[in-house]
């Protein structure tokens, strides 16, 4: 009896871990072969040429310094050459007015 | 109109293959620059024959039959006489798109590829692999080509990569990002994440808007709004720029972005295109399945129903076979430590004696099973897509 319930706890346990192992191949498998065109982000680097320009340092926690720093961050970039350059070149069309028609 | 050929009067087609303008009747080819579209007067007597609603009404040049194309569409096929038609009137109303990508692939090639795509997969059903399609129809989807600046700055909260410990720290970070030729797809009735899907395509294959490329195909116009592009735009320029900066600061696999500011810039030079793609309808099981093809480079866009039987057997003859080799196992060192020990005490004492040995096994497992589901949950949700009723309705709009 003894022996008997360690084989049905095993079994189970077993199956589970069984079920995870059958699971995670086989929807591996039928990823690979039911799903097409999943777009990686990495593809629009490649395509849009893409530049990144950017700082990163590592700041105290305390709230009135996270603050600070996402605001001095954000008017810092504003005010670069750059960014007034293409603010003046930028699209200033109201919501409303169909794209087609921007001539 | 359609646009007939110079020697023997038939309608012309753009070729895919040859990259010509053919006549099926004479076999006369000519380049699509070359071609002139006579008869361009003609069309403006017989344009818009009447308006209803936001259906238009072209007569056909050809037969003289009604061509009815919806608020979007700039080309169509006469069903009367299968004469391709390109209805200049509304490309000359709104904007003339500045470029146009000419299919690279013809209808025969499209089928072809998702034949041998579809061949190998181990639970698609046999329906999906001898193919044998409802319609196909090559539609020109139009796409604005933006020149973006994306300005961002966020405060993280991460374990840096080198820390043993499990201190988090903030950083802030701040950059912008210049995207050129960023593709905006221009057409509100295409759900957005099957035409993104559908992407990349190789813009350097551009070439001047010329309406023989049209022949054949359909197509639509744009019907956005600059409120709509705006807001597109913002939500693809901030996904793209927080994926090309994951991994930007010196932070281990745990990184949150607690807070964040952004402005995204438009250039006013809006570059106005038409990209190719094929539309192919199946049904299966009373459904209709919309399978993409990119019309540049042939790339699938779908999710198929799959054969559960097979599937849910295969994972079942796992599950079997793993478990009974578990209990298999587990019952001979019960045996075992009953005869070396003192009967039940021994057998009673497998289990927790195992669980050193199972705990890894078992964590293993919950990752599998999460991750399992993860693909899981892609296949459902792209079946979906492939089976959603405004795709199928905007290929089934077009006539032929």
């Amino acid at each position: 009896m003894d022996i008997f319930l360690v084989v049905v706890i095993s079994l189970i346990i077993g199956g589970g871990i069984g079920f995870s192992i059958g699971f995670f191949i086989f929807s591996i498998v039928l990823n690979r072969s039911n799903n097409f065109g999943d777009t990686r982000l990495n593809d629009y680097a490649k395509a849009s040429e893409i530049q990144i320009t950017y700082k990163a340092d590592r700041i105290q926690r305390d709230p009135a310094v996270l603050k600070q720093h996402l605001e001095y961050g954000m008017r810092d970039l504003i005010n670069q050459p750059a960014h007034r350059a293409i603010m003046e070149r930028s699209v200033k069309n109201p919501d409303s007015d169909p794209v087609s028609h921007n001539v | 109109m359609a646009t007939l050929c110079r020697n023997c009067g038939n309608p012309l087609y753009y070729d895919p293959v040859s990259r010509r303008v053919i006549c099926d009747a004479c076999g006369s080819a000519f380049a699509a620059e070359s071609v002139e579209a006579y008869g361009k007067e003609l069309e403006e007597n017989t344009g818009a024959v009447k308006e209803f609603l936001e259906c238009h009404v072209y007569a056909c040049s050809s037969c003289g039959g009604e061509i009815v194309v919806n608020g979007s569409e700039a080309s169509a096929t006469c069903i009367y006489c299968g004469s391709p038609s390109v209805i200049f009137s509304r490309i000359s109303k709104e904007r003339r798109p500045d470029f146009i990508l000419p299919f690279q692939i013809s209808k025969e090639q499209a089928t072809e590829i998702i034949r041998a795509r579809f061949k190998g997969g181990l639970f698609i059903p046999k329906e999906f692999k001898n193919l044998k399609p409802d319609t196909v129809r090559g539609i020109y989807i139009p796409y604005w080509l933006v020149d973006v600046y994306h300005a961002e700055s966020d405060i993280l909260l991460a374990a840096p990569s080198n820390n043993n410990s499990s201190n988090m720290y903030y950083y802030a970070r701040a950059g912008h990002m210049k995207m050129n030729n960023l593709p905006i797809e221009a057409s509100l009735q295409l759900n957005d994440a099957s035409s993104q899907r559908l992407e990349p395509y190789d813009l350097r294959k551009l070439k001047h808007f010329d309406e023989e490329y049209m022949l054949g195909f359909y197509s639509n116009m744009s019907d956005l709004t600059f409120g709509d592009l705006r807001r597109i735009v913002d939500t693809r320029a901030e996904t793209i720029f927080k994926w090309n900066m994951r991994f930007k600061i010196p932070a281990g696999a745990s990184r949150k972005i607690t807070d964040s500011q952004s402005a995204t810039l438009i250039d006013k030079d809006l570059k106005y295109a038409l990209l190719p793609a094929w539309f192919v309808t199946v049904q299966y099981e009373g459904k209709p399945h919309t399978i993409l093809v990119n019309g540049e480079n042939g790339k699938i866009v779908c999710g198929l129903p799959w054969n559960k039987k097979l599937f849910w057997t295969l994972v079942g003859l796992v599950t079997g076979a793993v478990g009974c080799f578990a209990a298999l196992i587990c019952g001979i060192i019960a045996a075992a430590m009953r005869m070396g020990t003192n009967g039940a005490v021994g057998a009673a004492m497998t289990i927790p004696a195992l669980l050193p040995t199972l705990m890894p096994w078992l964590l293993f497992s919950s990752i599998f099973l999460l991750i399992g589901w993860i693909k899981y949950r892609k296949v459902t949700e792209q079946t979906k897509l492939t089976q959603d009723v405004d795709i199928f309705n905007f290929a089934k709009k077009r006539q032929g």
